[in-house]
């Protein structure tokens, strides 16, 4: 129950904001501190003001007594004034009072001031002596000056007559009077008579005593000592005579002192000073409502400052905590148990509790998953260690095995209980290998692991069955708590030696290849080169090692930066070689394969040659071209003819020349015009009257034979030659050299015809094919932009071209050889899709290919 | 040797040249035949005035190429192409090169001549206008700079005010300069000192704005 309540008392602290909170524990501890301070400090202010008043009224009631006495004292002194004065000695030496033994003579009475008295004189401030009286020498009253008349007998006076002049303060009747006693004398030591002043010590006297204050909370009094009658005071109203002076203890503070200096010994009188209790305690009790107020003051401040100071505290706190709760909440995902409001500190004590609470779980969860990956290493580990590739065996320091893997003893034959506590190198080295393996052993524990010593090292092993195996052994010094133990590796290499056989002549591939095989890396330095590589490097003038010419540099790193394999040709002086860089982008290097191509490129060239003797020959034979030929051949001895000629005219004209000149240039002329002559012999055994050498060929053949002469022309002007040659043999009786001209005409003038057309787009067509059992026939397709029709119709017209050096002989004469050989040439074009030229050729199956 | 004007020719053909030959000298001119560009080039030398009559097509150099190489190093002989039949494009490449005319085989005698005639007129010419410029050039050189300039702005056609602003100084001083301009470029006249800075091919420094 009580739990449940101060849980629920937590909870309601817990929802005051922190600065709240310090500003309510602040005002609480300040009233409480006032409540218990407030009555503590009063009363010890009272005792304070208490003990200071006793002291300032002891203080004022010798003051007051002082000034007393200062006006006795000043009482006499008036006496002493009056007494010495020239009135009084006048007179007393003028006058003679009669001698009388008794004092039943009436003393002389006065109402008016005696001249032996200064009229102004006795008188102190307003007090007045009641009476003067003038005593002879032996204490008799002689003359009294009286201003009222006497209340009681004179002669009781003079007991307290010392002979002294004196001040003293009598009770008479229970009437305290002043009696200045002053003794008057001429000379020294002569008294002549004696003066009395008698002043009634009255309320006015006292008062008057007091001039110098009028205080009247101060009171002054006389009491009679024995009877603590109140004999006179300065204030009758309120303090009455007769009274008791405990009557007044109530009401006011007293102080009584004795005035023995102006009393005679028999006199007890008491000078009493008054101080009104209402007085004082009014004055401490404003005293103390002004400290009640300063202290409430105190209070006010200390609380505002307490409670600023607990606020600043509290905001701070609030301000670390709301940081501490960011910081838990997004570096260790703790739930964010404090909000914005409320009690931070009880918060705070929450999430930290909180805060260890998931701590804990988390090293527990930590340590678990840790352990989980130790069970996990373990296992793999082991795993490992199994099915490790590599024999693993474990010895001790002896040399004997404590361990070994599935490998080890798999590999070696014996079972894993043969295996342990035995010597190792009894059990599985070679015996020559056996002083290696111990000198491996015990290098291992005096030096580091990582030596190269125990690494390695290359050494014969021996199974059960005594089949030997090579092993590369690695051992490893485990240093444990105790004890040394050694890791030997023993790794089967009898497959790696094997691979590496492999390797070595995979290696042969290059060094024994015919043909250059180098390899170049970036920089263009030669990493390896064959045997085959000398002539190359020899022509680039470099050995192994060496950088390449900058050419052949840049090849290569243009190679390796677009990385693909290119294919150069480099001509030396009796071989050609072609190159082809082939970039390995991962290592940076460039490998060349090279390819003897000198014979190709001489067949080629010989292939060439022919070919250029072929278009010779076609120039020629091929009509149009031949008259252009023609023309300028003809031009040459036409053209010397005419400057022959015409120099001769105009020698003769001018009659300059000599006749032998003259016969000369004749004789020129006539050469020149047999040059002519047999320019045109020539021309004439080649066209047509050229007796036909008939045989028999495959059509397909001369097809293709034809094709291999344009192979050259066509791939330089990028045409595709497709040939779409008949099954079987197409045997034809012609004149092999005319029919050839006739068809490379034709494909001549197709590849013109395709030059205008877009590279991809050329494609030449030669189609063979039987029409009938006595007809072959060739088609010539070009994907030329064709032949508008208009120009179809004069296509076979002589010295129609439409080349700018065409004469318009080709096809004409085509014609004529086709008819020549009862075979017609025609053509079908569609303006825009080509052309297709037809060659019909007459062709007797039955005929035998000779050599077939 | 002596420096009567030659005629050049340059053909393969020695039926060609020596017709050619006996043709021009008909007509009293000096002939030199060569039988390939090359002979011709060793031969010749740049001294030489006359004209140069050439076959387009030879074995071995061609004439265009000969052209190039004529033009390349600056000798400025006039040419006269021959061209064969069906040349015609390379006759007109031959024009644009800078050869002075093109003649066709066969060709018409009066024709050949009356080509050769013109080509050495602008060979003599061309000759005359180079010594002329030699000449030119020697005066130029005896110039003050500052002469040099009131030169070039007197034949730009400034007045002497105008140059004598330019160059801040007064036109007396101008006046002066120009006179010594004239004496020493040896020209009678304004028109004469102008054709000369046209001969030199004066262009105007053009003086910096002040």
């Amino acid at each position: 129950m009580s739990a449940l309540s101060s849980s629920k008392w937590q909870a309601k602290l817990a929802a005051v904001p922190l600065p709240a909170l310090s500003l309510l524990v602040g005002i609480l501890c300040g009233l409480l501190m006032w409540l218990v301070l407030e009555p503590i400090q009063d009363r010890r202010l009272a005792n304070l003001f208490h003990d200071e008043l006793v002291r300032r009224l002891d203080v004022r009631a010798v003051e007051t007594r002082q000034r007393f006495e200062h006006f006795l004292q000043e009482w006499r002194q008036v006496g002493s004034g009056l007494s010495n004065h020239w009135r009084i000695k006048n007179y007393l030496g003028s006058t003679a009072w009669h001698e009388s033994k008794n004092s039943d003579k009436q003393a002389m009475l006065h109402q008016q001031t005696p001249e032996w008295l200064d009229p102004g004189y006795p008188k102190l401030n307003s007090i007045e002596p009641k009476h003067v009286v003038l005593l002879d020498n032996r204490a008799t009253p002689r003359e009294i000056y009286q201003k009222q008349s006497l209340s009681f007998d004179l002669d009781q006076l003079f007991e307290f007559y010392s002979g002294r002049n004196e001040a003293l303060v009598t009770l008479i009747d229970q009437v305290p009077y002043l009696l200045v006693w002053s003794n008057v004398s001429y000379l020294e030591d002569d008294l002549a008579a004696v003066l009395l002043l008698i002043v009634p010590v009255d309320d006015q006297f006292l008062l008057e005593s007091q001039s110098m204050t009028n205080d009247s909370d101060t009171l002054i009094a006389l009491v009679d000592a024995n009877t603590l009658k109140l004999l006179s005071s300065s204030n009758r109203e309120m303090i009455a005579r007769d009274s008791h002076l405990n009557d007044w203890h109530e009401n006011y503070l007293l102080t009584s002192q004795a005035i023995t200096r102006f009393q005679s010994m028999e006199q007890s009188l008491l000078f009493t000073t008054l101080v009104s209790r209402d007085a004082v305690e009014k004055t401490i009790l404003s005293i103390t409502k002004l400290a009640q107020q300063d202290r409430f003051l105190a209070t006010l401040v200390y609380i505002i400052v307490f409670s600023v100071i607990f606020y600043l505290i509290s905001a701070k706190i609030s301000h670390v905590l709301v940081r501490i709760s960011r910081f838990g909440q997004q570096a260790l995902g703790i739930e964010q148990p404090v909000t914005k409001k409320g009690n931070q500190l009880l918060l705070l004590e929450d999430w930290v509790k909180a805060f260890f609470r998931q701590l804990i779980s988390a090293r527990d969860t930590l340590r678990n998953r840790q352990e989980e990956r130790l069970r996990e290493t373990e296992v793999l580990k082991s795993a490992l260690f199994d099915n490790s590739m590599v024999s693993i065996v474990t010895l001790n320091q002896e040399g004997i095995i404590v361990e070994v893997n599935g490998t080890a003893f798999k590999t070696f034959g014996y079972s894993r209980n043969q295996l342990i506590g035995r010597h190792l190198e009894e059990m599985a080295i070679h015996p020559n290998d056996r002083e290696r393996f111990r000198a491996m052993l015990t290098a291992c524990i005096s030096m580091s692991a990582s030596n190269s010593k125990c690494r390695g090292q290359a050494m014969q092993a021996v199974t059960v069955n005594g089949e030997e195996k090579s092993v590369e052994c690695s051992v490893i010094s485990i240093h444990l708590h105790q004890q040394t133990v050694f890791n030997v590796y023993l790794r089967d290499i009898s497959g790696q030696k094997q691979a590496q056989r492999e390797i070595t002549s995979l290696a042969k591939l290059a060094s024994e290849n015919p043909s250059p095989v180098l390899r170049i890396n970036k920089r263009g330095v030669i990493v390896y080169a064959n045997a085959a590589s000398e002539p190359l490097m020899g022509y680039w003038d470099c050995e192994r090692g060496q950088t390449l010419p900058l050419y052949w540099k840049n090849l290569v790193a243009s190679s390796l930066r677009e990385g693909t394999t290119k294919e150069y040709e480099v001509n030396l002086d009796s071989q050609i070689f072609s190159l082809q860089l082939a970039p390995i982008l991962e290592l940076e290097y460039v490998n060349i394969y090279g390819r003897d191509i000198t014979r190709i490129r001489m067949a080629e060239m010989q292939s060439r040659q022919h070919q250029s003797e072929l278009v010779h020959v076609c120039r020629l034979s091929t009509m149009g071209e031949m008259s252009t030929g023609l023309a300028h051949e003809l031009n040459q001895p036409l053209s010397a003819i005419v400057n022959f000629a015409s120099g001769c005219v105009r020698r003769m004209q001018s009659g300059k020349g000599g006749e032998p000149e003259i016969i000369d240039a004749i004789a020129q002329i006539t050469a020149q015009a047999e040059r002519a002559g047999e320019i045109i012999k020539r021309l004439r055994t080649l066209v047509g009257k050229r007796p036909q050498e008939h045989e028999v060929v495959n059509l397909n053949h001369l097809v293709l034979e034809v094709a291999s002469f344009i192979e050259f022309e066509a791939n330089r002007q990028n045409v595709e030659v497709i040939l779409e040659l008949s099954e079987g043999v197409l045997p034809v009786e012609v004149d092999l050299v005319q029919i050839e001209q006739v068809m490379l005409n034709l494909v001549r003038n197709a590849i013109d015809a395709m030059k205008q057309v877009d590279q991809n787009q050329r494609r030449l067509v030669l189609k063979t094919g039987r029409m009938s059992s006595r007809e072959v026939q060739v088609l010539v397709q070009d994907s030329g932009s064709g032949i508008p029709e208009q120009t179809q119709k004069h296509l076979f017209d002589a010295f129609f071209s439409t080349k700018k050096s065409g004469m318009g002989m080709g096809l004409p004469i085509s014609q004529k050889i086709m008819q020549d050989h009862k075979g017609m040439i025609e053509v079908e074009s569609e303006y825009g899709h080509g052309a297709t030229f037809r060659l019909v050729l007459p062709s007797d199956p039955t005929i035998e290919l000779p050599g077939f | 040797m002596s420096n009567r004007p030659t005629v050049f020719v340059v053909d393969d053909d020695q039926a060609m040249r020596n017709s050619l030959k006996w043709l021009i000298e008909s007509v009293s001119m000096q002939v030199e035949t060569f039988e390939s560009a090359n002979a011709f080039i060793q031969s010749y030398y740049p001294g030489r005035s006359g004209c140069l009559l050439l076959d387009v097509r030879m074995p071995g150099m061609s004439g265009l190429e000969l052209q190039e190489y004529l033009k390349v190093n600056q000798i400025a002989i006039p040419v006269i192409i021959i061209t064969g039949h069906g040349d015609v494009p390379m006759a007109v490449r031959a024009m644009k090169a800078g050869a002075v005319d093109f003649i066709e085989k066969p060709f018409n005698d009066e024709l050949l001549l009356e080509s050769i005639r013109h080509a050495m007129a602008v060979d003599a010419k061309q000759r005359d206008m180079q010594s002329q410029r030699a000449e030119i050039a020697t005066r130029l050189a005896r110039l003050t700079p500052r002469e040099h300039e009131v030169m070039l702005m007197v034949t730009n056609g400034k007045a002497n005010k105008e140059i004598a602003t330019s160059l801040g100084v007064s036109s007396k001083t101008v006046e002066a300069h120009r006179a010594r301009v004239m004496e020493k470029m040896e020209a009678d006249s304004l028109a004469e000192l102008v054709r000369m800075a046209i001969n030199a091919n004066l262009t105007l420094v053009e003086t910096p704005e002040e």
